[in-house]
Formats: structure tokens, C-alpha cells, sequence
């Protein structure tokens, strides 16, 4: 049976943001100044995507607003504008979470790369359209790559090292409603 | 506890709604209000900038420095080999050590021959690297000195050797150095000997591309590029890097700082000379009673 206390349950909706923070910090570290190395995967759109059908009730909406937010703030991009795409995909990963968690994990896989395209191409073209500087297109096909690779990746550590899986039918939170 | 009744599922359900919805415009707004005052959001997002990252330099420094102990011990490695190249190198600067000397003496005598007025000596300030920008996107670098110190927006930030980039964002205690090699970077530069003026834009690569270069026939791999004082902004002849020509033709510049190791920027005050708008100011002071000519 698993621990579903109040407590635990915040404890984990912080140490989601308090993960979203380290990776953030990770990336801004100066490490090397060059221009032109690759991209690196969004490890944490990859996080956040699987724990939404997994365990949504740790990541509530304003966790991700508050991380991604933040990392748009620190890495210099365009102000608001990958939040409100994140936290639009992962709103309706949210509002389908039923259908979500019957999919085999292939499909499952297909949807969350489905939606991280769409966030990027969005992205790109609204930054087109007000006549900002979008970076390019191979790069952004690049970090699209990386990231549907690294998304099996991710949900492989969650269930194997964390234990972190699909919850079983007939689970109840403190409340008693239904996970 | 009891199951929650279907009227407060439903009530929770619909505020939650309105939230999300006040969230998304909330963020869209902010899109938005980025991209037509830029200057306004970039100073509040320096703002925030300024508060959180200098607490956050006791988990930046020491990663990064243990990342650069962990570079010097690979280095260790071909240390032999290192050996040799060095001492060749040295071979060759002594060589260019004894000519540089000669040059300078020569130059000396000629200037005080002609009794020439260079520029003001430049005088600079330094700052440490705290982060950088996170994404491969965009190039830039966090330093710990900002309005604080003096620091301006548009001066001139150097490693020991060459250009690196300039100051763009000024916090209270850390300002943002925007590279040279950033898409959104347009900086005058000179190509020497040749003389020939034209715009390094950056493209988000190691090597960005000379623009609007005038006379591209008389410009060769190997010329050296430097800044010019055009537009007011930078001080002149700062060593920016060498010409390279590529496969398909394109004159780019090898820059000489080296963005690998960058843990010191120099950022060079700058104060633009006053500019000279009358030209009845130019002879001498007004005298008291003196009927100004104009035209």
C-alpha cells in the first residue's frame, strides 16, 4: 500500500520544484562560453510531462508555472513565452489523464514528443510573426530530437530508481479520492 | 474521511478552470508586454536577476570550479606534448618580442616627432563570470559588478587578449555581458591592414560573419579586425580576432578572447568624447560681449 499523508504529498510538490531549480541552476553554470555546442535535452519537460500522468497531484499547475517561469527569467528567453506553451501541453495531458494512463508507453511517448514539437514550432513562429530573433531552425530540430530521446530515458530512472510508476486502479489519497 | 460530494467536485473543477485561464493570459500578456517594451522587461527581469543569483553563488562557484580542476588534471595528461609546443611558441615570440621592441621605439621617436595626440588612455574594471545563459540560443554571461560600480550599458567587455562582447542589462551588484557572438550583436569593426569597414554580426556560432563589408577582394584569411569608434559606443581599436575564409566563401572572424575559459571580464570605461555639434565653438572660448556667429 502506498503513503499518500498530506504530508508526503508536499514534501514531494517541493522537491519537484526544489529538482526544477537544480536544473535550472545546471544549465547556467558557466562551464564553457563558446557559441555553437549543441543543445541539451529539456530533461525537465521530460520530468514534468511524465510525473502529469503519473502522479499529478505532486506537480499542480502553479509548480510548473513557477519553475518555468523562473528558468525563462534566468536563461534569457523571451519572457512567459515557453511557460505559457508548457503549461498549455501540460494542461491537456491533464484534462486527458484517463486516456493517458491506459496508453501503451509507445503511445504515451508519441503524444508527449506530439506536444513538445508543437511547443517549439509555436514557439518558433510566434517569435517570427513579432519579428524577434528565434534562434535556428536546426538547433530547435536538434533540442527536439535529444528530447524525445530523453524521454524514455526519464520515466525509465523514475520507475526503476524512484519507483515512480502508473498508480493501480483503486488507489485513494488521505481524502479518499481517487488518484 | 468522506468521498467529496459531486456539486463540490464540480465548483472545484470550474475554479480551477478560471485560474488556469487567468494564468495562461497572465503569461501571454507578459509575451507580449517583452516584445514592445523591451527595455522595461529586460530591467525587471535584471531585477529579479540581481536578487536571486548572487545568493546562489555558494552552489555556482564551487561546480564550477571543480569542473575547471577536473579540465586542468585532463590537461595533466599530455603534458609532454604541451611541453614541446610551448617551447616552440616561445621560440617564435622571442623573435616577435625583439621586432615588437624595435617598432615601439621607432613609433616613439615618430610620435614625438609629430607631436600626435592619441586617445585618452582607457582605463577598466573587472568582473568574475557568474553564470552563463543557459541555452545554447543565446550567448551571454552574468558578472558580478553592475551599477554599483560604475558599470554602464554598451561598454566594452575583454578577456586579457580580445573583445568578448558588450555590456547590455546593468543590476545593482551584476550586470550582463551580451557576446559577440550572439544573434542579436552588431558590432562596427575595421579589418587591418586594408582598412576596409564593416559589421560583425553574430550568429549564434563560434565564428560570426563579417557584414556589409566594403571591398571584400582586398581583404584576406589572416588580416586582423578590430572595433571602431563609428556610432559612439565603443572604444576604438580593441583587438576583436583574425579573418578566416570559409568553404563556400564567407569572411568570418576567428575571435581572438577564448570562450572556453572565461572566469575574468574586463569591462573598459568608456566615456565618448564630447561631440563637436558648432562649428563657431571650435575656435576658442566665447569671450564676455562677444556677438556669437550663426547661421
Amino acid at each position: 500500500m502506498e503513503d499518500t499523508s498530506p504530508l508526503r504529498l508536499w514534501m514531494y510538490r517541493l522537491s519537484f520544484v526544489l529538482v526544477g531549480m537544480v536544473f535550472i541552476l545546471w544549465a547556467i553554470i558557466p562551464f564553457d562560453l563558446s557559441a555553437g555546442s549543441l543543445p541539451v535535452p529539456d530533461i525537465f519537460y521530460c520530468i514534468t510531462m511524465a510525473l502529469i500522468v503519473r502522479r499529478p497531484e505532486y506537480v499542480p499547475v502553479w509548480s510548473i508555472f513557477a519553475v518555468f517561469f523562473m528558468r525563462d527569467i534566468l536563461t534569457q528567453a523571451p519572457l512567459g513565452l515557453a511557460t505559457l506553451l508548457i503549461v498549455m501541453g501540460s494542461e491537456v495531458v491533464r484534462g486527458n489523464i484517463q486516456a493517458f494512463r491506459e496508453y501503451i508507453f509507445g503511445l504515451e511517448w508519441l503524444w508527449m514528443a506530439t506536444i513538445f514539437v508543437a511547443v517549439t514550432l509555436v514557439q518558433h513562429v510566434l517569435l517570427l510573426l513579432t519579428l524577434s530573433s528565434a534562434p535556428r531552425l536546426v538547433e530547435q530540430v536538434l533540442l527536439i530530437l535529444f528530447t524525445v530521446i530523453a524521454y524514455p530515458v526519464t520515466v525509465g530512472v523514475m520507475k526503476y530508481a524512484m519507483g515512480i510508476t502508473k498508480p493501480r486502479p483503486g488507489v485513494t489519497d488521505a481524502w479518499g479520492k481517487r488518484l | 474521511m468522506a468521498v467529496q460530494n459531486d456539486s463540490e467536485v464540480h465548483f472545484r473543477r470550474v475554479v480551477r478552470r478560471v485560474l488556469v485561464s487567468v494564468l495562461l493570459v497572465f503569461l501571454f500578456a507578459m509575451f507580449l508586454i517583452w516584445r514592445i517594451d523591451n527595455p522595461r522587461a529586460e530591467r525587471f527581469r535584471m531585477a529579479v536577476i540581481d536578487k536571486v543569483v548572487p545568493n546562489l553563488e555558494w552552489v555556482l562557484a564551487p561546480v564550477a570550479h571543480v569542473s575547471n580542476m577536473i579540465a586542468d588534471a585532463q590537461s595533466y595528461s599530455r603534458i609532454y606534448q604541451q611541453n614541446q609546443e610551448l617551447r616552440r611558441e616561445l621560440q617564435r615570440m622571442k623573435q616577435f618580442q625583439e621586432a615588437a621592441r624595435q617598432l615601439e621605439q621607432k613609433n616613439a621617436k615618430l610620435l614625438d616627432l609629430n607631436n600626435v595626440q592619441l586617445n585618452p588612455k582607457l582605463t577598466y574594471t573587472t568582473g568574475v563570470v557568474m553564470t552563463d545563459s543557459g541555452s545554447p540560443f543565446r550567448q551571454s554571461a552574468l558578472i558580478n559588478i553592475g551599477r554599483h560600480d560604475g558599470v554602464v550599458d554598451g561598454w566594452a567587455a575583454m578577456d586579457g587578449l580580445g573583445l568578448v562582447g558588450r555590456i547590455s542589462g546593468v543590476g545593482k551588484d551584476s550586470s550582463r555581458v551580451l557576446f559577440v557572438t550572439d544573434s542579436s550583436s552588431r558590432i562596427p569593426v575595421e579589418v587591418t591592414p586594408s582598412g576596409r569597414k564593416a559589421i560583425l554580426a553574430g550568429d549564434n556560432t563560434a565564428f560570426p560573419p563579417l557584414e556589409f563589408l566594403d571591398g571584400v577582394d582586398q581583404v584576406r584569411a589572416g588580416d586582423r579586425v578590430f572595433t571602431t569608434g563609428d556610432g559612439g559606443v565603443f572604444p576604438t581599436d580593441l583587438l576583436v580576432g583574425a579573418v578566416v575564409i570559409t568553404n563556400d566563401g564567407r569572411l568570418r572572424v576567428k575571435l581572438a578572447a577564448d570562450y572556453r575559459r572565461l572566469e575574468f571580464l574586463r569591462i573598459i570605461r568608456h566615456l565618448p568624447a564630447a561631440p563637436i555639434s558648432e562649428p563657431g565653438r571650435l575656435v576658442g572660448p566665447t569671450l564676455p560681449g562677444q556677438v556669437q556667429v550663426s547661421e
